[in-house]
């Protein structure tokens, strides 16, 4: 142990003798760790510990998928959760929710607000206790029981401020009074977005509707049963509803998910995994090029290591005295790498809009907890130990002997040891290739999914959703109205070019979707039948300059007593009706009415997730009335300057209507791929790292290189040769260096996006324009880091080079 | 009296293309316990190279080592280090006192690598300043000290595990002959006192302080 202490009091009167090479090493460990504790901090929110729900593992959410597409994931219908919560012997509680956006009143302006109506269930699986008050009971499920609400704690602290005798007051929602029964505990989120829960209220004869895809579904195991047993069981279920259910069921298996993989949305797991494994490049980047440094200094006291040996000092004990060093350093990083990660915290927090943190489960616990410090440790001394792995390993293969003679030379020679060095750096920057090039096309990816192939500006345009409560909208005749009065008065706002209605706006993230069948063919129920369904009003196309390509439009004579149509896309047509026109040709969506098409829409790409625009049948939304709905309003200036008027157009229409998710069209788009944006723009900073690191890497290497060339460049001048010949011979190396990385890390970055490409949208995983940028961008900067070196080989004096020793 | 040192058949070279370079040539040598043996030659001749030989730095060579009947030639590396720690204490002509170690930190060093307690280092590196009347200069770094005196650490240093044989490569060569008297002189009480010292010397005033000369030319012994 004293040994020990003696190792760390030398190694650190070592280190501090040469600050400018600590420091360095010290730097890029920072960088590593940093990076990598902030990264970390954000899987731990989101991915390890995203909601506060004991034995999370446990918790599985189940949706339904078509058997051709493992990545589907689809509401249920509540005949399937029946017969799960009666049949399962794999999970002691099945719970299910719906979305609710119910309009808040009595508190100021009307509000909009979403929430969740769940089944009492849903305590039991996720095992909470309220943060205040009680859950509500299984008896409260029943229709005109289910006057209980429980709040989510972030609306009870925002709308409420945090007001302990919350518990009994009434509250109205969508025109219903509920009495407020508990708050739920801090930092969940779940179902995700909901800030309020209430009961899920139907009359027992809507529990066998096996048609209505509505219903999301958690469960907890039992315990002793395992997830693949639950998706044994669950498959025998689904074959059964297959068989009893033909028409909706056929090809449609179950899908169980771990809840931890779900909790914040479907790509967020897949991208927090990307983002930890570009953190351990980085930190195995600074690995690298602290190994490097250590080897330089390893090298530089290679008589010191030899006169040790020779004093009796064990292989093992010269290599202990470097491991104390290199973990005394990768502390010292990890110190400065707390700081650093403390401020990409920040930066990262600056990064989420205040209104998204509710999606985002495990947000609020984002900071330097203990799992995130446990794992800053375990990096700095994995860091510690693999930096030193190199020059122990040098150490151990290399004869001391030598170093003790009195010319000092060793007879290991310069190649072998420029060879180790040179090798570590060509790791070092094919890593960091490896990171760029992914870093680029997410960038890139981020940049070709960041707009609509749309005649008008996205930018010129407002949008807002309207949820018309079911108490106060019964039928689809006062929806249909209340639509038409407030188009014509947002028609008539000065500085509006047009106003439309659609279900769902492309960028806005959802869509309805249903089976197509065609007139004179059987029905088809696999995923290719599959096709969006819009209600739209008549002025959509123009507004959002989407072309039509061929018929007519809908016009205001498309009414709820006129025969039925519909626009289908070119999408739809390539599809369906691929050798002629689909024009007069007639399709229903499931539920057997007929349209007949009259026009056809050029493609737009709904979701940037799409690979290809998918097929759309609009509908008229005078005949096909919905209740929820995007407004869409093109503006000729600044679409914010209308955000009032347009408040005023809604509230003379329905003073008790709230407005919600008003905001320029390109702020939608752009909210919609707030999740690549943010790994796009995360991996970009890891990138930018990883090319520092290996620049730093570079010009530690090149002006070691050019250190122990000095007598070599000074007899080169004594024989006459031209300083500039030494500059190329210093900058030949540099790019040798940038060549052999290139080779060894483009086929690496090539692999690695192939295993990414289910990640990358609107752009190729082997993006031309990537594959050639980043070489250059690199062999350039690569080129500048030995220009340092070089210009001190130009500057070798002989006389002082050939005295050199 | 039986040999603490012998040597059969050495031989050491370097592979330089087709050709090998013979650094020591069938060196067949022995040396008794308490002897003072001095090797002498022209340069590159192998001096030092036998002495790192006998000191076990170097281990790429062939034939046969006994030190005290136990053949080094064929021990491993652990072993052949646990017999150098017991045995052995090593002067360098340049020194080479670590550069970032104290005086007194530097005599510490060999016994820190023998297991020896720290309260007990102390007392032996104490002694030993006290000894080499060097008390002064024990929180000096090297630098900050002459060549002779460096030197004297150097020797303090080799000795301050009590070695049993002082392998020495040109301990005078840096110094000035007033210098070089001085460590000549500690050489002949450590011998007096029953070290078996081994050095290498080009000069023939230090070579007469040693009970024997082996002369080596071109990796050669000359016929004692």
């Amino acid at each position: 142990m004293s040994g020990l202490r003696e190792d760390l009091r030398i190694s650190w009167r070592r280190l501090a003798a040469r600050p400018a090479a600590s420091a360095a090493a010290i730097l890029a460990l920072a960088l590593g760790i940093g990076f990598s504790t902030a990264n970390y901090s954000v899987a731990d929110a989101i991915l390890f510990h995203p909601l506060p729900v004991p034995d999370i593992d446990r918790v599985v959410v189940i949706g339904l998928r078509l058997e051709a597409s493992p990545d589907d994931f689809r509401s249920v219908p509540p005949a399937d959760f029946s017969l799960w919560t009666s049949s399962s012997r794999t999970f002691q509680s099945i719970a299910a929710d719906r979305r609710w956006f119910a309009t808040f009143t009595g508190s100021g302006e009307p509000l909009q607000v979403q929430g969740a109506l769940v089944n009492a269930a849903f305590f039991d699986v996720m095992q909470l206790r309220p943060a205040l008050g009680r859950f509500f009971t299984a008896e409260e499920e029943h229709p005109g029981h289910d006057n209980s609400i429980v709040l989510n704690y972030h609306l009870w602290e925002r709308q409420f401020a945090a007001d302990p005798a919350i518990v009994g007051r009434t509250v109205q929602l969508s025109g219903r009074s509920f009495t407020v029964c508990g708050v739920l505990p801090k930092g969940l989120n779940f179902p995700r977005g909901a800030e309020f829960l209430a009961p899920l209220a139907w009359e027992p004869g809507a529990w066998a509707d096996s048609s209505s895809f509505v219903l999301h579904v958690t469960a907890r195991l039992r315990d002793g049963a395992s997830l693949p047993q639950a998706r044994a069981e669950f498959d025998s279920f689904t074959r059964a509803s297959a068989a009893q259910y033909p028409a909706t069921h056929s090809h449609v298996t179950a899908n169980l998910v771990p809840l931890r993989e779900r909790a914040s949305g479907g790509h967020a797991a897949g991208y927090i995994r990307i983002l930890i494994a570009a953190v351990l490049f980085l930190v195995l980047i600074a690995c690298l090029n602290v190994a490097n440094l250590q080897l330089a200094r390893i090298l530089a006291r290679g008589r010191e290591m030899a006169v040790r040996a020779a004093l009796g000092a064990s292989r093992l004990r010269i290599a202990r005295q470097v491991l104390v060093e290199s973990l005394l350093l990768s502390a010292a990083g990890a110190l400065l790498g707390v700081l650093t990660a403390s401020w990409a915290l920040d930066y990262i927090r600056a990064l989420i809009p205040p209104e998204f943190i509710r999606f985002l489960p495990g947000w609020s616990s984002l900071g330097l907890n203990r799992w995130v410090l446990t794992w800053t440790a375990l990096t700095a001394a994995a860091a510690g130990i693999l930096s030193a792995l190199a020059p122990v390993a040098w150490l151990n293969r290399a004869s001391l002997a030598p170093s003790l003679h009195e010319s000092g030379r060793s007879s290991t020679t310069g190649t072998t040891r420029g060879r180790l060095r040179t090798s570590l750096v060509v790791f070092e920057t094919s890593l960091a290739v490896v990171l760029l090039i992914g870093a680029a096309v997410m960038v890139r990816s981020f940049g070709a999914i960041d707009g609509l192939d749309v005649s008008n500006d996205p930018r010129q345009a407002l949008t807002f959703r309207l949820s018309l409560p079911e108490s106060r909208y019964p039928g689809s005749a006062a929806a249909a109205r209340f639509q038409n009065d407030l188009l014509t008065r947002l028609q008539a706002l000065p500085g509006v070019r047009g106003a439309a209605i659609v279900s769902n706006l492309p960028g806005s993230g959802s869509a309805n979707s249903a089976f197509v069948t065609v007139e004179g063919r059987p029905a088809e129920r696999g995923p290719g039948a599959v096709s969006q369904a819009q209600s739209i009003s008549p002025s959509y196309f123009h507004t959002l300059g989407l072309p039509l390509v061929e018929g007519r439009a809908f016009n205001p004579s498309d009414g709820r007593d006129t025969a039925q149509v519909a626009i289908v896309s070119q999408a739809f047509a390539r599809r369906f009706f691929p050798a002629a026109s689909p024009l007069g040709r007639r399709v229903h969506l499931g539920d057997g009415n007929w349209l007949t098409i009259v026009g056809l829409a050029a493609d737009v790409l709904h979701d940037y997730g799409d690979r290809h625009p998918l097929p759309i049948v609009y509908r008229p939304a005078a005949q096909f009335t919905w209740n929820s709905f995007d407004a869409l309003v093109a503006t000729s200036g600044d679409p914010s300057s209308l955000a009032s008027a347009v408040r005023r157009a809604v509230h003379d229409t329905d003073a008790a209507q709230p407005v919600y998710l008003l905001r320029s069209f390109d702020r939608l788009l752009r909210d919609n791929t707030f999740g690549i944006a943010f790994v796009a723009s995360i991996l970009a900073a890891l990138g930018a790292v990883a090319l520092f690191l290996s620049l730093l890497g570079v010009y530690s290497v090149m002006a070691c290189v050019v250190a122990e060339r000095t007598r070599e460049f000074g007899v080169r001048l004594a024989l006459g040769a031209r300083r500039a010949s030494l500059l190329w011979l210093v900058l030949r190396s540099g790019l040798l260096i940038a060549a052999a990385s290139l080779l060894l890390g483009l086929p690496a970055a090539f692999a690695v996006l192939h295993l990414l490409r289910g990640f990358i949208f609107g752009v190729s995983p082997y993006d031309l324009s990537v594959f050639a940028g980043v070489p250059a961008v690199l062999s350039a900067a690569l080129a500048a880091a030995c220009l340092l070196p070089a210009w001190r080989a130009t500057r070798t004096d002989p006389i002082t080079a050939l005295r050199y020793e | 009296m039986k040999s603490m040192i012998s040597l059969r058949n050495v031989d050491k070279y370097f592979q330089q293309g087709p050709e090998r370079f013979y650094v020591l040539r069938r060196v067949t040598l022995d040396i008794k316990p308490g002897e003072f043996v001095a090797v002498m030659g022209p340069s590159g001749a192998g001096k030092s190279t036998l002495l790192h030989v006998l000191g076990m730095h170097d281990t790429a060579w062939s034939g046969e080592y006994l030190f005290l009947d136990q053949p080094i030639h064929q021990l491993d590396r652990k072993k052949r280090l646990e017999i150098y720690k017991k045995y052995f204490g090593f002067v360098f002509q340049s020194y080479h006192l670590l550069d970032d170690l104290t005086v007194a930190e530097n005599l510490d060093v060999p016994l820190s690598y023998r297991d020896i307690k720290k309260s007990e280092r102390q007392a032996i590196v104490a002694d030993i300043l006290d000894r080499f009347r060097i008390v002064g200069k024990k929180d000096l770094f090297p630098s900050q000290l002459s060549g002779g005196q460096q030197q004297l650490v150097g020797v303090a240093r080799a000795i301050v595990a009590n070695p049993k044989i002082i392998l020495a490569d040109e301990p005078t060569g840096n110094l000035h002959s007033s210098q070089g008297a001085e460590i000549m002189e500690m050489f002949k009480q450590l011998n007096e006192e029953g070290a078996t010292i081994v050095m290498v010397t080009h000069s023939e005033t230090n070579a007469a302080y040693a009970h024997r000369i082996v002369r080596i030319v071109d990796g050669w012994i000359e016929q004692q």
